[in-house]
């Protein structure tokens, strides 16, 4: 009986150990947070044209934002063409915002490279940022609707989960157990993910038409920001939902 | 008597020691402070949701808790090593279908929080 014991402490021992070392598999590599070419690429150039405004410091500077603006938009396209969830009509419609995008601004950089004139390189500068929106609706786009469409995917998955839980409840019933308790985890599980889906379906069909002119006029904005309330709020729902189906689970066990 | 509380407690000692040398593998395999820069996000993530099924199947575990009392009280210290060693696993339960379809949905929701972060205009670059 003694030896036996002795045998469980030593096993817990290693399954302790083997559990810390699961933990540091899991938390060790810090997640990195490497976003789309930063506004501080350009810092030299930016420098260089408030020292002095010269068509040559101009014309860097404006070739420089251009350029991380490219940069940007092939993470982005990159990020389209590897996304799991995004739907191909979704991803077709971002894809050829961004060619589109890319293709205005190869042009802008075209005559920015051309312009002699101070003044009017002033002005071809402004509409890097102006015309495109490249940081402020572009990037927010595809997020969101990739966001959109994996709450979307979420709801496909989940249907599989309802599946196998409400099996386990009817072949608990059978048996004469009381499945009150389970049957109401999975009716919330259900719950949180058709409020889910309400939420992400429609959000597609808003992004997808918003232009940079949308933007600076000012209705573009807001329909970004509650699209990202209803994501927050979506996610939280699925969240709930993943933590009704484990309660589902738990009270199944506990009918055993 | 003494003998048999004797090997137990050399057993004990043998099984830390093997749990001491995982963690120190591990930590050395993973990406530490002073290691280069680890896998991205969605690479994590699976391996969080790998973790459990590793962690259940893992042979020294069944193999640890296996040996009978018989087995612990003759072997010699040497033989008690071999004895966890050898002995065959105990077969692992089967894996819940639930816990692959759950991790899949946490997969997804560890997407939907890297869009979220990445549609912030603060931290996508600025205007």
């Amino acid at each position: 009986m003694k030896s036996r014991l002795t045998a469980l402490i030593a096993s817990l021992a290693l399954g302790s150990s083997l559990v810390f070392v699961g933990a540091g598999i899991a938390t060790a590599a810090p997640a990195t947070g490497a976003g789309p070419a930063g506004r501080g690429v350009c810092a030299t150039e930016a420098a260089a044209r408030k020292a002095g405004a010269t068509v040559d410091t101009l014309r860097a500077f404006g070739d420089c934002e251009i350029n991380r603006r490219f940069t940007t938009l092939t993470k982005l396209s990159s990020k389209i063409s590897a996304s799991k969830v995004m739907t191909s009509a979704d991803a077709a419609a971002l894809q050829s915002e961004i060619g589109s995008t890319t293709s205005g601004l190869t042009s802008l950089k075209a005559t920015i490279d051309a312009e002699t004139s101070i003044p009017a390189l002033k002005l071809d500068i402004v509409k890097i940022a102006a015309d495109y929106r490249v940081y402020l609706l572009v990037v927010p786009q595809v997020n969101l609707v990739n966001a959109s469409d994996a709450a979307l995917a979420a709801q496909t998955r989940f249907a599989t989960v309802n599946t196998n839980l409400a099996a386990r409840i009817a072949a608990a019933r059978a048996a004469g157990k009381d499945t009150t308790t389970a049957q109401a985890d999975l009716d919330a599980m259900n719950a949180a993910v058709t409020a889910a889906a309400n939420l992400a379906s429609p959000l597609p069909a808003q992004l997808l038409p918003l232009t940079p002119a949308q933007y600076n006029g000012g209705t573009a904005g807001p329909i970004l920001a509650n699209a990202r309330t209803a994501l927050v709020q979506a996610r939280n729902d699925l969240k709930s939902g993943v933590a009704d189906a484990k309660a589902c689970r738990v009270a199944l066990k506990a009918l055993k | 008597m003494n003998r048999q509380v004797s090997s137990i407690a050399r057993l004990a000692a043998a099984a830390l020691l093997v749990g001491v040398a995982v963690i120190g593998c591990a930590r050395h395999d993973g990406a530490g402070p002073g290691q280069p820069t680890g896998p991205t996000q969605t690479t994590q993530s699976s391996q969080i949701d790998q973790s459990p099924p590793t962690l259940a199947a893992t042979p020294t575990e069944g193999a640890t808790v296996a040996p009978t009392a018989t087995q612990v009280s003759t072997a010699s210290p040497t033989q008690a090593q071999s004895v966890t060693a050898s002995t065959t696993p105990a077969p692992a339960a089967t894996p819940d279908p639930l816990d692959g379809q759950l991790s899949n949905i946490n997969d997804l929701l560890n997407g939907i929080n890297s869009s979220l972060s990445g549609s912030d205009a603060g931290t996508s670059g600025g205007e």
